[in-house]
């Protein structure tokens, strides 16, 4: 009890100390955008239909507005805190984050990200004490994690909050189906989680009773969606198809084609990243179905798959899969270096420093002069680099995905032992082993 | 048994192959871009860009300033690389004494016809289409009214303009008027000519040198419509060239590949010793 306390107040204060300074501008600029517009009554799809509208009819090309579009559960966690922000600077409050020169004003700025932070630092605590509930080692690399703390505290991304979803549904799947199903739906305001519904609904499903309740959970979570479906169809649906037709990007094993730059071209290898995308979960989720592997690996097995070969895959998505796969205990813990070193050469580290940058004029000229010696030290060869990281992490992950399917290897005790069968003649692939009662 | 886990171990060694050559065949992909107009919007500013088979060219990049188009030719083999031929700059080009990248608001769009700037300062309307043909590349400037237009024409640097190198003569340099106007310039040990010709005739032309040589043509041209070709003499059509493609990406996916193929096969060559000592 003690060990778990002290890893969440560890875990809690690293990140409490971290997130007033930095953000993600463009990330944390549409939380802001969008919070806004929805306690001011806007329609906030309406809003990203409107700007992609424009700009495709202003340049003639299939582009998107990279607005909000995640679904409405996402606003009722994160307008309240923006709301207590406005509380506490009624007036000259008004952050523009996503402009080229973001406007940010001082201290206002530094309690918008605490606040704004707050439900994925809450998050990430829950996730400590659940971890450190099963196994203390665990919950405190989650709590030390630097990736984690980068995604939570450094970017403000909501990533850890989807795995926090994740991991309470996986808990309470097997004795609390409703709730499961409940904090499953909530995980999707993060729409990639999508790819574990049909394991979620094959698993209940020979159980029209555990079934119903899982779908009624599911149900639940998903009324504001269901409301913004009423509402505003259009604007809505657009906006949940921009997150299914974005152009190939991230660290993936389609980065390759980024080096052509144009959004004619990278939809075009879109139109075939999907069907592999499409094929690889298809068939995995067939395959831990017909061999009825643990919930916990197939979740982690298909969310590894995503990762993979989704044409959109960027650096904190898999601080979604960390807690659940921290906890089936084959994680491949290098996974987690990866993006935090595609980070430094995609949106550079310097950008999450802004507000501190920014504090000043001498400090903004900094920025300028350190952002710009980097990009010249690094421009030329950072496509490269950031190929060389994404197919590391996409080969690595394969292989932690393979080892899901070897067959765990039980504690021998007096009772058992572990014998090898005659396959250990074979040349590749796993050993297989069968346990056997000793008379 | 045995044989139901040897099949496994195959069956997991085949979508280890299959996600090997899935890998290093996405890594060709640059190989099979499509020529033609493409653009994309960092930070919702648009980009564009044309990939031809003699002709690239770049507008708005934000490697390469946003007041262009910025035209190159693909040159070598096997690999074709980029070579810079001339430049547009709306910076130094003038309508009516008004700044084109300063004083106008432009918009670029893809047409049917190729890339179309409007230009817009309230009163006047002045459009730029960009498109190639087969005789090269052709900047259209269209006003709905008559105009004075300035129009700048970089590169660094011309070997000779119209015949001369202008060495020793100083500044403005006048070239004679005319509607085809001939230029040098060298990359590296090569040495390259074009054309470009206008579709009415100048009022004036004029080249500008710096202190390492010729690097600015000026056009001066009164009416409401003037069309800009701009030529290679002698491009190479070729098509059997790898047009500016990166070989790094497969050689980099290829390597990957192949290291983890060898890595898993050793993994599961190591020989297994059942513990004989328990039976």
């Amino acid at each position: 009890m003690r060990s778990r306390l002290k890893y969440v107040l560890i875990g809690l204060g690293i990140r409490l100390i971290l997130a007033p300074f930095f953000m993600h501008a463009w990330d944390l600029g549409t939380i802001l955008e969008a919070s806004r517009q929805f306690l001011n009554g806007q329609d906030v799809y309406g809003y990203v239909a409107e700007r992609t509208y424009m700009l495709r009819q202003s340049t003639g090309l299939p582009l998107y507005h990279y607005g909000f579009a995640y679904l409405p559960q996402t606003l009722l966690i994160f307008a309240p805190f923006y709301r207590l922000y406005t509380l506490i600077f009624p007036f000259e409050n008004a952050l523009d984050l996503q402009a080229v020169e973001p406007v940010i004003l001082y201290p206002q700025v530094y309690v918008f990200l605490l606040l704004i932070k707050m439900p994925v630092i809450l998050a990430d605590i829950a996730v400590i004490y659940l971890l450190s509930n099963r196994e203390p080692k665990i919950g405190l690399f989650y709590a030390l994690n630097p990736y984690v703390i980068f995604v939570t505290a450094v970017w403000g991304n909501f990533d850890p909050l989807v795995g926090l979803f994740l991991l309470a549904s996986y808990l309470c799947f097997n004795e609390r189906r409703t709730l499961s199903g409940f904090l499953y739906g909530l995980s999707l305001i993060k729409i990639y989680t999508i790819v574990l519904l049909p394991l979620f609904i094959a698993r209940p499903i020979f159980s029209r009773r555990e079934f119903t309740k899982f779908i009624l959970g599911l149900s639940i979570a998903s009324l504001p969606a269901m409301y913004y479906l009423f509402v505003a169809p259009n604007s809505f649906l657009d906006a949940m198809l921009f997150q299914g037709a974005r152009p190939v990007n991230g660290m993936n094993m389609y980065h390759a084609v980024l080096s052509v730059q144009g959004i004619l071209f990278q939809t075009a290898i879109t139109r075939i990243a999907t069907p592999i995308f499409a094929t690889a979960l298809l068939s995995l989720t067939h395959i831990v179905l017909r061999e009825r592997l643990p919930t916990l690996n197939s979740l982690v097995m298909l969310m590894l798959a995503f990762l993979i070969s989704a044409p959109v895959t960027n650096e904190q998505y898999l601080a979604a899969l960390v807690p659940l796969a921290l906890l089936s205990q084959r994680f491949d813990r290098k996974l987690c270096v990866f993006p935090l070193l595609f980070v430094a050469f995609n949106a550079t580290y310097m950008y999450f420093a802004i507000p501190i940058f920014w504090t000043d004029a001498a400090f903004h000229n900094l920025y300028t002069v350190i952002r710009g010696a980097w990009m010249e030290a690094t421009g030329p060869y950072s496509g490269y680099v950031r190929y060389f990281i994404s197919l590391s992490f996409a080969f690595l992950a394969f292989r932690s995905l393979h080892s899901h399917f070897q067959p765990q290897i039980p504690p021998l005790s007096k009772h058992l032992e572990v014998t090898r069968t005659t396959s250990y003649t074979v040349t590749a692939g796993s050993p297989s082993f069968e346990v056997r009662k000793v008379e | 048994m045995p044989n139901k886990s040897l099949a496994k171990s195959e069956m997991r060694t085949l979508v280890d192959i299959l996600f090997v050559t899935l890998v290093v065949s996405l890594s060709f992909t640059p190989f099979i871009c499509p020529r033609g107009w493409d653009g994309y919007a960092p930070e919702n500013l648009a980009s564009f860009e044309y990939r031809g088979e003699t002709y690239h060219i770049r507008y708005s990049d934000e490697t390469i300033g946003t007041d262009k188009p910025h035209i190159f030719f693909l040159e070598g083999w096997p690999v074709k690389s980029l070579v810079d031929m001339v430049e547009f700059s709306d910076y130094q080009s003038y309508v009516n004494g008004l700044n084109l990248h300063d004083d106008f608001v432009s918009q670029g769009r893809l047409t049917d016809d190729g890339l179309t700037v409007s230009y817009s300062d309230g009163g006047l309307q002045l459009t730029k289409l960009i498109k190639v043909t087969e005789e090269g590349v052709v900047v259209t400037y269209e006003s709905d009214q008559p105009i004075e237009l300035r129009l700048s024409l970089w590169r660094y640097y011309f070997s000779s303009v119209d015949g001369s190198d202008y060495k020793g003569i100083l500044q403005p340099l006048k070239v004679e008027t005319k509607e085809t106007l001939r230029f040098e310039f060298k990359d590296g040990n090569r040495a390259y000519r074009g054309a470009i010709k206008l579709s009415d005739g100048p009022l004036n032309v004029k080249v500008w040198r710096d202190s390492d040589g010729l690097n600015k043509i000026l056009i001066d041209y009164v009416g409401s419509r003037l069309s800009i070709k701009i030529a290679l003499e002698g491009a190479n059509r070729s098509s059997l060239k790898i047009a500016n493609k990166d070989l790094l990406y497969p050689l980099m996916s290829t390597v990957f590949g192949l290291v983890y193929l060898t890595v898993r096969k050793y993994a599961f060559t190591v020989k297994i010793r059942p513990d004989r000592t328990r039976h």
